[in-house]
């Protein structure tokens, strides 16, 4: 039996198109419906959603005990890499929920907060800096799941490089890594086991001296929106209900993640059901980038750069248009970016140029035809699936 | 993340419209992303190709689910706004039919209307 208690909220995502009712608490309960027993899940919920939310907890087996709120959220994203603005913050917390069970799996939350008792439990705060004792709550085992930069002591850090204009990352670089991990080991009830999530689906693990990296696994398409709650909702289960080992259940949770980025697909499969799928390396080599279209590719191509830099890759050059590369005929590129707008004629250019495009993205209905050219290239018509295919090593 | 977004793409609203009453202001129109997508059904479909959507009952789960003509459950339909509402039209007998927007292995996103 596991507990999950986080939030409930409208999701809305122009590309791809996308506006569905989940939020953290709602996602990871119908994620593990498939694999656990019985699936509680707690948490508050609009008046007007109520029954919409409650129906689907009963298409899947789960059990609700939902607190009526009088606060709709909802998150808004251009495309999954980009969330526009947060939900309005209420003007106050709700009384927080209560929930003790053998197993939890405790989300941040927007609207409240959740004291959780539980003999193995899975804290994702989704914030930076957030502590799990600190409002009474109690945790035989506690594994933290984070992102890098939540980590306590990161903060400084990150305004650091901000303040000095640096390029975004979505980890810290490995010294301020480990004396986060440091200092949170030092706290006087530090968590056992500390996951860091890399943000294509993969972890380190740190339990021991040494830190663990359990890679992401292969994904033919991204959705990213709510991959993070996929992660922690099968490390709960794997760790907390069938008692893995924390590195083994890491690498259920990122089969996990790697099966829900292809649709997104809910529920999980069991442990045996992702066993055959295969580890992703990381790409190492330097990232080369085209663009092919109008004003607003040459912008694409260059915000396309931070993106890149953003999940770890190093970007080596960024060229708008084909001139000055079918001088030399054999530029092997890495992204080739092209414009929804961009005609046929303008494609088979692109072709006759004999570029080698490791993937290309182009959001169009013709996109199909891409394959024709480039046989050997990834074609992506979503932004998300387009860079991670990118940031997959070239050498697989 | 959510401030890495240049200020210019950040008053995008984004998403497909939420569910909509049409018609004669009894039936529900809207698209959506169904979930459990039987891999081995999902792609083997086609854009426009035309799902039931009906209510299945195993055990004490109940749900709504959009079927192929040879019954094989293509996924539920869950986790948006207008599920109680389509239940309960559903129940009462009124017929709505799912039209494949997008469909493949991993993910099968649907039009549903009244039939």
């Amino acid at each position: 039996m596991i507990s999950v208690v986080g939030g409930v909220y409208e999701e809305r995502c122009k590309y791809p198109a996308w506006n569905q009712i989940y939020g953290s608490g709602l996602r990871a309960a119908i994620a593990v419906s498939s694999v656990s027993d019985t699936v509680s899940l707690h948490a508050y919920v609009p008046e007007e959603w109520t029954k919409d939310v409650e129906l689907t907890l009963a298409s899947f087996g789960v059990n609700g005990d939902l607190h009526a709120s009088k606060h709709p959220m909802s998150f808004e994203y251009l495309h999954s890499f980009v969330r526009v603005d947060p939900p309005e913050q209420q003007p106050s917390l709700y009384p927080a929920l209560s929930v003790e069970s053998d197993v939890v799996l405790r989300f941040g939350m927007m609207e409240s907060d959740a004291r959780v008792k539980g003999d193995r439990v899975v804290y994702d705060p989704q914030a930076p800096d957030a502590s799990y004792y600190c409002n009474g709550s109690n945790a035989g085992s506690l594994a933290m799941i984070v992102s890098g930069w939540e980590l306590p002591g990161t903060r400084a850090e990150l305004l650091k490089r901000r303040s000095e204009d640096r390029q975004e990352s979505l980890m810290p670089n490995e010294d301020t890594l480990l004396k986060a991990i440091i200092n949170l080991r030092d706290l006087p009830h530090p968590p056992q086991i500390v996951l860091v999530k890399d943000g294509l689906g993969g972890l380190i693990v740190f339990q021991g001296d040494q830190p663990v990296s359990v890679p992401s696994y292969a994904a033919e398409s991204f959705f990213r929106i709510g991959a993070g709650d996929v992660t922690a909702a099968a490390f709960a289960h794997a760790w907390g209900e069938l008692n893995l080992d924390p590195v083994d259940a890491a690498h259920y949770a990122a089969r996990c993640t790697a099966y829900f980025v292809e649709g997104p697909r809910l529920p999980l499969p069991s442990v045996a059901g992702v066993s055959d799928r295969k580890p992703n390396t990381i790409r190492r080599e330097r990232i080369r980038i085209v663009g092919l279209g109008d004003f607003e590719l040459d912008a694409l191509a260059h915000t396309t750069q931070g993106w890149l830099s953003y999940l770890g890759g190093d970007v080596s050059y960024v060229k708008f248009g084909l001139e000055g590369l079918a001088s030399n005929g054999q530029d092997d590129i890495d992204l080739l970016l092209v414009g929804s707008r961009c005609s046929m004629k303008e494609f088979e250019a692109a072709a006759r140029a004999d570029l080698q495009p490791t993937v290309i993205f182009w959001p169009s209905a013709e996109a199909f035809a891409a394959q024709f050219y480039f046989p050997d290239a990834v074609v992506a018509s979503d932004y998300a699936t387009a860079l991670y295919h990118v940031m997959r090593s070239s050498k697989q | 993340m959510a401030g890495y977004a240049p200020d210019q793409i950040k008053k995008i609203k984004g998403g497909i419209a939420p569910p909509t009453i049409v018609g004669d202001g009894s039936a529900l129109a809207f698209q959506t992303d169904l979930v459990g997508v039987q891999s081995n059904i999902s792609e083997g479909l086609n854009k426009d190709d035309e799902l039931t959507v009906s209510i299945l009952t195993q055990g004490k789960i109940r749900s709504a689910v959009c079927e192929t003509a040879d019954g094989a459950v293509v996924g539920t339909l869950a986790a948006f706004l207008g599920l109680s509402r389509l239940i309960g039209d559903l129940e009462r007998g009124i017929g709505y039919v799912a039209v494949v927007e997008f469909a493949s292995f991993s993910r099968c996103s649907v039009k549903v209307f009244r039939r």
